[in-house]
Order: C-alpha cells, then sequence, then structure tokens
C-alpha cells in the first residue's frame, strides 16, 4: 500500500509545470512576502541543474546581476512559484552546468538548441530528472 | 494524559507543501477506524483507559480466548488490540467507531510504536561513542574505550553504557504537528518522524504537554 505515498506525491505536484532542462533560460516569477503584502518576482537566468524526482523535483537558476552572479533554487512544485515562463532551450552535453560559475561574458553564453524552439512548452510533461543524473556520473 | 487515541498503520514518510510553501517532511499513518471494546475507569480499575481495536480480523484468526473478549463487547473482532491511558473517563462508548477525524489539522499529537531493530549493536551506533584512530597500528577502532578505573572502584559502575540490543523497543515521539487528515482514506499527516517500520502499529494520541510557542 505504498502507493498511497504515490499518490500523495502525485496531488502535491503541480499540474502545468514546464518540463525544464539545463541550459534552459527561463523566467521564474516566484512571489515574495515583503512586510505583510505579497508581490510577483521575476527571476530570470539560465538553469544550470535540476534534481530530485517527484513533488521534490528543484532546479537552480543562475544570472549575473549587476555584475555578480546570482544562483537560486527553486522547488517546481512549489506554491511559491506563480508560473515559469521557458525563454529558449539551450544546447548543452552536461546535465549540471557547474562550468558557467567560472565563466563571464562571452563564454558564459550557451548556444540555442535549433530544433524544438519554446514556442509550445509541453504543459504537463514530467523533467526526465534521473535520465540527468545518470547522465552526470 | 491523552484525552482521545488510536491506533494507526505507518505507511511511510514522504513530503508535501505546507501552506506557506515549505516542503515539509511527513509520515503518512493510516489511522483508525477503531473499535471501542471496553472501558477503564478510575473508580473500577484504577486507572481511566479506553481499549482500541484495529484492522478486523476473520474470526478463527484469533484466539478463543480474544474471541470471546470481542463477543462479550459485542463488536468483530480485531487484529491489533490496545488500551490508550486517557484522563478521566474521555466519554466513549463500547462498539463506537472512532476515525481520524477525532484529530484536526494543526494540532499536537504523541506517536508510540516500536522501533526498528538493530540487533546487538556497538557503542558507536548505539550510544554515539567515538572511534578509536584507524592508522598508526591502532587495534582500538570499534573499542569502547575506558569503562573505569582501576583501583578505585575496582569495579564498572552500573549503567556503563556498553553494546548491547538496539532498537525493536517502545518508543514514543512526542509534540509532532498534524499536517493534515484525510478522512476519507483514513489518511493522518503529521510532520516528521514515527518509530517503528513501514506497516507497523502505532498509537497516535494527542500531546501529553503541548508546545507553548509556535
Amino acid at each position: 500500500m505504498s502507493n498511497v505515498i504515490d499518490l500523495l506525491d502525485a496531488e502535491t505536484r503541480r499540474k502545468n509545470v514546464p518540463s525544464l532542462t539545463p541550459g534552459d533560460t527561463v523566467k521564474v516569477h516566484a512571489k515574495v512576502v515583503e512586510g505583510n503584502r505579497e508581490r510577483v518576482q521575476i527571476f530570470e537566468g539560465i538553469v544550470i541543474g535540476c534534481r530530485g524526482a517527484g513533488a521534490k523535483e528543484s532546479f537552480t537558476v543562475r544570472r549575473i546581476a549587476h555584475g555578480v552572479g546570482v544562483e537560486r533554487s527553486f522547488l517546481l512544485h512549489s506554491p511559491r512559484i506563480d508560473k515559469i515562463d521557458v525563454v529558449r532551450h539551450g544546447k548543452v552535453r552536461r546535465a549540471k552546468l557547474y562550468y558557467l560559475r567560472g565563466k563571464v561574458g562571452k563564454s558564459a553564453r550557451i548556444r540555442e538548441k535549433r530544433q524544438s524552439v519554446a514556442t509550445s512548452v509541453p504543459a504537463d510533461r514530467e523533467t526526465p530528472a534521473e535520465e540527468t543524473e545518470e547522465a552526470e556520473s | 494524559m491523552a484525552t482521545k487515541g488510536l491506533l494507526a498503520r505507518k505507511v511511510g514518510m514522504t513530503q508535501v507543501f505546507s501552506e506557506k510553501g515549505e516542503l515539509l517532511p511527513v509520515t503518512v499513518l493510516e489511522a483508525g477506524p477503531c473499535i471501542v471494546i471496553g472501558l477503564r475507569a478510575t473508580q473500577k480499575d484504577g486507572y481511566g483507559a479506553v481499549q482500541l481495536g484495529f484492522v478486523q480480523a476473520k474470526e478463527k484468526r484469533v484466539t478463543k480466548a480474544i474471541a470471546g473478549h470481542f463477543k462479550k463487547a459485542g463488536v468483530a473482532a480485531h487484529k491489533h488490540v490496545r488500551e490508550v491511558r486517557l484522563k478521566g473517563e474521555g466519554g466513549f462508548e463500547v462498539g463506537q467507531a472512532l476515525k481520524v477525524d477525532i484529530f484536526k489539522a494543526g494540532e499536537w499529537v504523541d506517536v508510540t510504536g516500536t522501533s526498528r531493530g538493530k540487533g546487538f549493536s556497538g557503542q558507536h551506533k548505539r550510544h554515539h561513542f567515538g572511534r578509536g584512530p584507524v592508522t598508526h597500528g591502532s587495534h582500538n577502532i570499534k573499542q569502547p574505550g575506558s569503562i573505569g578505573s582501576s583501583s578505585t572502584p575496582s569495579r564498572v559502575y552500573k549503567g556503563m553504557r556498553m553494546a548491547g540490543q538496539l532498537g525493536n523497543a517502545q518508543r514514543t515521539t512526542r509534540n509532532l504537528r498534524v499536517v493534515s487528515i484525510d478522512p476519507a482514506r483514513n489518511l493522518l499527516l503529521v510532520n516528521g518522524d514515527v518509530p517503528g517500520h513501514p506497516n507497523s502499529v502505532v498509537v497516535v494520541k494527542d500531546s501529553l504537554r503541548q508546545p507553548k510557542t509556535k
């Protein structure tokens, strides 16, 4: 009866999350609480890694803000995220793009993946998290 | 002492989001329905308690002694029978079915169960001792170290922590917050871990000492 756990996990997951892969440029609309009011803050950057599966699946976004590299991890199914826009898919050959940390400027760019441009993102497809982890090792 | 209690089956652990958006580790318990088999009153028995049955069983599966006990109470046979000590008499009736909805989200509960058996374990695992050096010809990697001085007192004090049976003992995790209940599936989700392996039977009671803060 451990499928009760699976059911609970499925209920915890959100239905309309995009499938993210490392190298994607995304706009994460995160809810921020300031004092006692809430607003949406957009964090745009490159997905440098995804980890976990199910409800606890998370991804890390890296961006350069005022010349300083900023990385922020989000839980993919978190209710604190308003929505996630995939701006473009990048062409990368690694599951974890940690090498971007040592790079600045032109060398920190990622080429765009040609064949599947992010005009329509499959709404309810799962990110193949296990595949990415295998590719890492 | 508790005012209410329920027998439950530990299903396992998972993570769910709280209203604030935090990912909480939760233990999923299949709590109840439990049937009240008997009552203990302070005047008559010297203590107040309610005897609960959990998971209905075929009558031929229980011993004749227990079967007679169920028959006397006028309830169907159940696999697990436990008493839950109560503060006062509790106001339950024999034959009454208790469901998970006696608890509500946000409440504090104590969960008692039998911890996982680890067998005969050494000091490191059982009492979190440190280990000796692993190199330089050391031979006391897993030894306990000194267990007392020599001429005075010339004996080992009682209660010295040593190797022995670890786990497979009754343990209570206190003050776990009920995250949510699901009356349709008899599920009780508590924040944090609970003694025992999946499928083990645990007793859920409202907390003995309610935390003041939080």
